[in-house]
C-alpha cells in the first residue's frame, strides 16, 4: 500500500492535505463564479439584449488555454493558489451564467405573469420566484462547473507546486512511480463523484417542491420528452461523467 | 303573476356587508371605467380599437370573443400589464396610469389559465403571497390563507402540499384563493377555467358563482367560450377581431337581441332555448291533481288529458308514473320512471321544459327544495309560461337609476326566435334593466336557505349553485338568474 500513499516530500503535503488543497482550489472558484454569475444573470434577465454579448465574452474567455492564463497571472499573483483559482473562476462562468439565465427564462410564462400581476417588481420577482424555480437548472450548471473544476486543478502543476493531486501525478511521472499516478487519477475521479453526489443531495434539500424518486423522475423525463427539454428537467445521474473526461483533455 | 313592486328597492344586508368589506374606499360612478382605449402595437397591429366600457360594480362582466379580438389585452390593460396607446382607464375615478403600478396590481386579484402557481411554495404560502407583500405578519397571512382554502372548497390538509401534488382543478382553486387573499375589490380572470376538463370546469364555475354571491367582487372575466360567458356573466361584452366591441349587454338580452350577424353567429344555435335559462319557474302552473300517494285510492285523480298518475311515497317524494284510465285503480307495482324532477322556483323554465321533454308522459315533475312533489305540469303549460315571460319582458317598467352602460341597440330589432321580442330594444330602459319585475314578483320566497343570502333585486332566482348577483347600489342592472 505504501507504494500508493507514500507521498514524495517535495509536495509538502500529506495525502489528505493534497485532497484538501485540491478541493479548495477546485471549489472556491465555483463559489466565486456563482457569486459573480448571479448579478450578471440578473442583468441579463432584466436586459435581454445583453445576454448574447455576455455569453460571447464568457465563451471566449473559456477558450483561452489555462496555460496562457497562468503565464499572464504569474506576474501578478506569483506561484500561489490564486493563480490557479482565477482562471477556474472565469471558466465556471461559461457554465453558470447560461444555467442561471436559461433556468430563469424557462420559468413558466404563467408563473411570471401571475407574479407580475400580483405586484412583484422585477428584482423581487427574480429573487423570490424565478431564481428559486431555476434551482434545478442552476444546480445542473453548478455540478458541471464543480466536476470540471476538480479535473482542471491538476493543470496547476505546470506552474509549480499548485496542482494538488496534479502534482502527485507529475511526481509519479518524474520519479517513475506508477502507483502514485494511479492514486492521483483515482482520487481525482472519486472527488468528482463525491462532490457531484453531495450537490445532488443539496438539490434535493433545496427543492422539496420537486417530485423526487424514481417514479417521479420517470414522469419528469416523459414530460421533458413531450415538451422542449429545459435544463430544469435534467435528472440526477445523466450528465455527471462525460464532462470529467472532456475537461481532463484540456 | 302577483306583483311585489318593492322588490327592486330592497337591499340585501349581505350585499351591503360585502360592499363594506372592500379595502378601497370608493364612491365613484363605477369602479372600473374604460374610456376610448386603444392598443396599437409598433408593427401597426391594433389589438383594441377605441373601446369604451363601464364595468358594473360588484358583478361579473365577461369579455368574450374569438381569439385575436383583444379581450385578454383589454384585461391586462386594467392592471397595466399592457399599457394602452390611447384613451385611459379609470379605477374609482382615478386614472390608473397615475398610480404606482405594483400597488395597483396588489389591489386587484388576478387568475390565469394554468393557475400560474409558484411551484416552489406550499399551497398556503402561495395563497398568502399578496398579504405577505402587503406587510402582514406570517401568522395572520397564513390564517387568512387557511380561511380562503375553505372558502374555495379546498381541504385544509392540502395546505402544506406543493402545487405538483394537486390536480388541475385544485390548482385553479388555489389560483382563485390566491387572488382573493388580500380581499381586493377587483378580480381579473383570464380564461381561468379553459385548461380543465368540462366536468371540473362546471364545478369551478358553480363555485365562482357561489363565492361571488358571498363576496360581491367586481369581476372582469375573459373567455372564448360563449356558454361560459352566458353562465357566469351579469354583463357580457362580445368583442370581434380587431378589438371592436360588438355588443355589451346582459346575457338574457344578448340571447334575445344580438346586435348583428357576428354576435348572432358567435352565440350559435338554440338561442331561444338557452334564453329560457333566464326565466324562473316560480309561478309556473303546476297541478297536484294527478298525484297520489302509493297504495291510495286514485278515484277522481286521473285527468282527462293525462292517462297517468304520479305516484309518491308516504313522504311525498316521487316514485314514478302509473298508467291509469279514468275510473280505474292504477297498478302501483308497475311504474314508469319519473325522470329528473325540477325544483320549482329555483330552476328555470329551461329546466322545466327539459324535464317535460324527457318525461315518458310528457309532463314534468316539480319538487320543492326538499324533494317533495309540488305538482306536475305539461309541455303546453310550460309553453304558456314561456309566452307570458316573453310578454312580461316587453312591458316591464323603466328602472330609475339603472346605469349599466349598455349601448342599447336599436339595430337589434330582429329576433328570429321570438319576433315579439323586437320591441324590447326600442325601450332602452328595459334594455338597461334586465331584471324582470314580473318574474321577480312571482317568486314565492323559495324554501331554499340561499334565498335569504341573495340580494333582493334577484328574488326570483336564488339557487345555491347559481346565485343571483347583487347590485347593492342599484347602479347596475342584472338579469334574473335561474339555475342553468
Amino acid at each position: 500500500m505504501s507504494a500508493y500513499f507514500d507521498i514524495p516530500s517535495d509536495l509538502q503535503h500529506s495525502y489528505l492535505g493534497l485532497i484538501a488543497l485540491h478541493l479548495q482550489e477546485a471549489l472556491l472558484p465555483v463559489l466565486f463564479g456563482l457569486l459573480i454569475a448571479l448579478p450578471i444573470a440578473l442583468v441579463c434577465a432584466r436586459f435581454g439584449w445583453l445576454y448574447p454579448p455576455v455569453l460571447w465574452v464568457t465563451t471566449v474567455l473559456y477558450a483561452i488555454p489555462s496555460l496562457a492564463f497562468f503565464v499572464v497571472l504569474l506576474d501578478y499573483t506569483g506561484d500561489s493558489t490564486t493563480t490557479v483559482e482565477i482562471p477556474l473562476t472565469v471558466y465556471s462562468l461559461v457554465l453558470l451564467v447560461p444555467a442561471i439565465v436559461e433556468g430563469t427564462r424557462a420559468v413558466s410564462p404563467d408563473t411570471v405573469a401571475a407574479a407580475t400581476a400580483m405586484g412583484f417588481g422585477s428584482l423581487r420577482r427574480f429573487v423570490q420566484v424565478e431564481l428559486p424555480i431555476a434551482v434545478p437548472a442552476i444546480m445542473a450548471g453548478l455540478r458541471l462547473a464543480a466536476v470540471s473544476s476538480i479535473s482542471l486543478v491538476s493543470v496547476g502543476a505546470i506552474i509549480g507546486n499548485e496542482g494538488a493531486l496534479g502534482n502527485l501525478l507529475h511526481d509519479g511521472q518524474i520519479y517513475h512511480r506508477n502507483p502514485l499516478i494511479v492514486t492521483s487519477v483515482v482520487t481525482t475521479a472519486l472527488l468528482a463523484i463525491v462532490v457531484d453526489g453531495l450537490l445532488v443531495g443539496l438539490q434535493v434539500l433545496l427543492t422539496p417542491w420537486q417530485p423526487h424518486g424514481r417514479r417521479a423522475a420517470r414522469r419528469a423525463r416523459t414530460a421533458a420528452a413531450v415538451e422542449p427539454a429545459t435544463e430544469a428537467e435534467l435528472r440526477p445521474g445523466q450528465e455527471a461523467d462525460a464532462p470529467v473526461l472532456e475537461d481532463a483533455a484540456r | 303573476m302577483a306583483g311585489n313592486p318593492d322588490a327592486h328597492a330592497l337591499s340585501s344586508p349581505r350585499a351591503k356587508l360585502a360592499r363594506n368589506d372592500l379595502s378601497t374606499p370608493r364612491r365613484g360612478p363605477t369602479l372600473i371605467r374604460i374610456e376610448s382605449v386603444t392598443k396599437r402595437y409598433a408593427d401597426g397591429t391594433v389589438a383594441v380599437d377605441d373601446l369604451t366600457l363601464d364595468i358594473p360594480d360588484g358583478s361579473i362582466t365577461v369579455l368574450v370573443g374569438p381569439s385575436g379580438c383583444g379581450k385578454t389585452t383589454t384585461l391586462r390593460m386594467i392592471n397595466r400589464m399592457i399599457e394602452p396607446t390611447g384613451g385611459r382607464i379609470l379605477l374609482d375615478g382615478q386614472d390608473i396610469h397615475q398610480q404606482p403600478v405594483n400597488a395597483l396590481r396588489r389591489s386587484m386579484g388576478y387568475v390565469i389559465q394554468n393557475a400560474g402557481l409558484f411551484q416552489h411554495r406550499t399551497i398556503v404560502d402561495n395563497i398568502a403571497t399578496v398579504p405577505r407583500m402587503l406587510g402582514w405578519d406570517r401568522g395572520r397571512a397564513r390564517k387568512r390563507a387557511m380561511e380562503l382554502m375553505e372558502r374555495v372548497g379546498l381541504d385544509a390538509g392540502l395546505a402544506k402540499r406543493y402545487p405538483y401534488q394537486l390536480s388541475g382543478g385544485q390548482q385553479q382553486r388555489v389560483g382563485v384563493a390566491r387572488a382573493l387573499a388580500a380581499d381586493p375589490p377587483v378580480l381579473l380572470m383570464d380564461e381561468p377555467f379553459s385548461a380543465v376538463d368540462p366536468i371540473v370546469r362546471k364545478g369551478l364555475q358553480a363555485e365562482l358563482l357561489r363565492i361571488q354571491a358571498e363576496l360581491g367582487k367586481t369581476i372582469v372575466f375573459v373567455t372564448h367560450d360563449i356558454d361560459e360567458a352566458i353562465k357566469l356573466g351579469n354583463m357580457i361584452a362580445v368583442m370581434r377581431t380587431g378589438g371592436h366591441l360588438a355588443q355589451f349587454a346582459p346575457p338574457d338580452e344578448l340571447l334575445s337581441a344580438p346586435a348583428d350577424a357576428f354576435v348572432e353567429d358567435f352565440l350559435g344555435t338554440d338561442r331561444g332555448i338557452r334564453r329560457l335559462s333566464f326565466f324562473t319557474s316560480a309561478g309556473l302552473d303546476v297541478t297536484t291533481e294527478p298525484v297520489v300517494t302509493t297504495g291510495a285510492d286514485a278515484a277522481g285523480h286521473v285527468l282527462p288529458e293525462l292517462p297517468f298518475l304520479l305516484v309518491t311515497d308516504a313522504d311525498g317524494k316521487p316514485l314514478g308514473w302509473a298508467r291509469a284510465e279514468q275510473g280505474e285503480q292504477p297498478d302501483y307495482a308497475d311504474l314508469l320512471p319519473h325522470g329528473r324532477p325540477f325544483v320549482l322556483g329555483r330552476e328555470s323554465l329551461r329546466d322545466a321544459l327539459d324535464c317535460a321533454v324527457l318525461s315518458p308522459t310528457g309532463w314534468a315533475v316539480a319538487v320543492d327544495g326538499t324533494g317533495r312533489v309540488a305538482g306536475v305540469t305539461s309541455q303546453e303549460t310550460i309553453a304558456t309560461a314561456i309566452r307570458e315571460a316573453h310578454a312580461a319582458r316587453k312591458t316591464k317598467p323603466a328602472e330609475p337609476g339603472s346605469a349599466a352602460a349598455d349601448p342599447a341597440n336599436p339595430a337589434a330589432a330582429e329576433d328570429p326566435v321570438n319576433p315579439a321580442e323586437a320591441a324590447d330594444p326600442a325601450n332602452p330602459a328595459a334594455a338597461e334593466d334586465p331584471v324582470n319585475p314580473a318574474d321577480a314578483a312571482d317568486a314565492e320566497a323559495p324554501a331554499d336557505t340561499a334565498a335569504t343570502e341573495t340580494p333582493a333585486d334577484t328574488p326570483a332566482a336564488p339557487g345555491p349553485d347559481a346565485p343571483g348577483p347583487d347590485t347593492p347600489d342599484g347602479d347596475a342592472g342584472h338579469p334574473v338568474r335561474a339555475t342553468r
